[in-house]
């Protein structure tokens, strides 16, 4: 029988080093083949040695373990490693992948040993199916990501950029195809549409008023209603008056 | 507050309604029961003495309305002019509709009332007297209110804002044990300590720092910069040793500021936002810069990372907004945070708050 092989990729000398220490003592049969610092090291490392194992850092510089995963099912079985991640530990539990948490214990480092080599042992196929769940888990954790809201937004400053905090934006206003923030004393012109403003923003700070305007709500002084049925509203610092088309009147109701 | 007072004089004006229709009514069973102006030809019947009553005081009462509008001039015998003349006035001029209405008057002469001086002098009188303990108290009345509601509105904007420190204080203090930070850093340490021995226990030692520094400054709101760049060193050479050679780092401090008091916390942060977004998704890592200068005024702390920058940071975030949600409670509006492109690369993330030159002290 041949002796099974394995890689370790983690960004942490000493991270790799604990877990060598580690699977030496509880599975010492096991060779391990190479070490990798980074999403495309380990990629390269698995392509040339084609171990039975990798064991993959989730968080690495490059790409992720989990990109690496994606692209190496079929080549070698994969145990993630992660310091703290609930979301992704979550879906490893409901999908039955194999996870080690940092630091890593003997006793549960042993348990999916048995498992690997009963594994290897039996088929010798690694399974083929793991990439698609392995994509599902990425697209719901970026999901999860993608909930925050916005919270900076880049506007020209001098000679390059600067980042703005949508707390000093007292509203954005249509601009071609564009927006303007108007802060304090400037009103830059910003590269998101107000459409995509809309979305990305937090809906309890930012209201659109207008197909063209988003007010931040905070600095509302006053509201009131014109001759015309529409609303105007008053901000603090700021002399001009926002009108409130109808169809959102009813936010201030 | 300018809805809350006009709510106040709604409610007032309202109220003081029913005060002067309940002394007309007291006015009119005077006049009736007593025959007070019957030797000038009034009959003293119930009908008569309530219209007439009821023209007097109510007139009365709009001109106190109208004198109450100048109660907010700022000269004081103006206002105290003003506000005789227009009671004055009221009074007249009631008096004299109410007697114009005194229909039983066979005459029907509407100005009878002026050729009884005593009988015209003693109903301006009582017109003069009720509009002005009417006024007097209206305004005492509405000034005490809104008051009030002024220190209620006070004492909301007072518990919000500190709802809104302890919000942060809260997630300052989450923060400094983040479980990725601590974790990571324990399983490198216990690598280490099977391979390097000394330089685990290098490890342990600054996280032992970093950890009792950092805890016991969320008890308290102030340090001095040069406790406070300790905990950042602790904590950057935990990163040194955790990722070799991919982390350089300078720390330049103005000479002879140590010992100003700055707020916790604040720029670990940043720290923290630089490794995590700037240096870490990067193969060969970086550099991270930090500097602080004074000038006659303000501190400005300076933290430069090599990393990527703007361009892939989407969700540049949580950290860097608390940062300047504290600082824009901390200084109201007197202290600055902004993030620069840093050159040739990477993020500048910059921190100007005020500090009190005789006590070293900087902000509260």
């Amino acid at each position: 029988m041949t002796r099974i092989t394995a890689i370790v990729a983690d960004d942490e000398a000493p991270v790799r080093k604990h877990l060598l220490t580690q699977l030496l003592a509880v599975w010492p049969d096991l060779i391990i083949s190479g070490e990798a610092e980074n999403g495309p090291a380990a990629l390269a490392l698995i392509e040339k040695l084609k171990p039975d194992i990798a064991f993959l850092d989730i968080k690495m510089p490059g790409f992720s373990g989990m990109d690496v995963a994606k692209r190496v099912a079929g080549i070698c079985r994969v145990v993630f490693i992660t310091a703290h991640d609930e979301f992704a530990v979550e879906a490893f539990e409901s999908e039955a992948i194999d996870y080690l948490l940092k630091p890593i214990t003997e006793e549960r480092l042993s348990k999916t040993a048995q498992r690997l080599i009963e594994s290897i042992t039996s088929s010798r196929r690694p399974p083929i199916h793991l990439p698609d769940i392995i994509a599902r888990i990425m697209a719901d954790m970026q999901r999860n990501k993608a909930s925050d809201y916005l919270q900076w937004v880049k506007v020209p400053y001098q000679d390059g950029i600067r980042l703005v905090s949508v707390n000093d934006i007292y509203y954005f206003q249509a601009n071609l195809k564009y927006s303007k923030a108007f802060l304090k004393n400037q009103s830059p012109l910003i590269n998101l549409s107000i459409s995509s403003l809309s979305k990305e923003l937090d809906p309890n700070v930012f209201w659109q008023i207008h197909r063209g305007t988003i007010v931040n709500i905070s600095y509302i002084d006053k509201v009131s209603t014109s001759k015309t049925g529409r609303g105007l509203i008053k901000l603090k610092d700021r002399s001009e008056l926002l009108t409130v088309s109808r169809p959102y009147l009813h936010l201030f109701k | 507050m300018g809805s809350v007072a006009r709510e106040i004089k709604r409610k007032l004006i309202i109220k003081y309604f029913f005060v002067t229709e309940f002394v007309t009514i007291c006015f009119v069973v005077f006049l009736t029961s007593s025959n007070f102006a019957t030797g000038y030809g009034h009959r003293a019947t119930f009908e008569l003495n309530f219209l007439f009553s009821q023209w007097l005081c109510i007139t009365v009462y709009g001109f106190v309305l109208v004198a109450l509008r100048f109660s907010e001039k700022d000269n004081r015998s103006l206002r105290l002019l003003l506000f005789t003349i227009i009671i004055l006035t009221g009074a007249i001029l009631g008096t004299l509709l109410g007697a114009a209405f005194d229909f039983d008057r066979r005459d029907k002469d509407f100005l009878w009332i002026i050729i009884h001086p005593e009988l015209f002098f003693q109903l301006v009188f009582l017109g003069i007297s009720l509009g002005t303990i009417i006024g007097l108290s209206f305004h005492r009345e509405e000034k005490i209110l809104i008051a009030k509601a002024h220190l209620q509105e006070e004492e909301l904007k007072r518990l919000a804002n500190e709802k809104k420190i302890m919000e942060t204080n809260l997630r300052i203090l989450l923060s400094q044990i983040e479980p990725h930070f601590l974790f990571n850093t324990l399983t490198s340490a216990i690598g280490l300590l099977d391979s390097d021995l000394k330089r685990g226990k290098t490890m342990l030692l600054n996280l032992t720092h970093y950890l009792r520094i950092s805890l016991a400054k969320s008890r308290r709101s102030n340090n001095s910069i040069t406790k406070e760049i300790e905990m950042i060193e602790a904590y950057l050479q935990i990163f040194a040793l955790r990722m070799g050679d991919r982390l350089q780092y300078t720390i330049d401090i103005q000479e002879g500021i140590d010992h100003l008091l700055i707020p916790t916390m604040l720029i670990q942060p940043l720290v923290e936002n630089a490794i995590k977004h700037g240096l870490e998704p990067a193969i060969k890592g970086g550099a991270i810069n930090i500097r602080i200068r004074t000038n006659e005024n303000y501190v400005r702390i300076e933290v430069a990372d090599t990393g990527p920058g703007f361009h892939k940071n989407s969700k540049l975030g949580v950290g860097l907004s608390n940062v300047k949600e504290r600082i824009d409670i901390l200084y109201s509006g007197a202290g600055r945070f902004v993030l620069d492109e840093n050159q040739p690369s990477g993020l500048k993330a910059i921190i100007e708050i005020p500090y009190d030159q005789n006590n070293g002290d900087s902000g509260r």
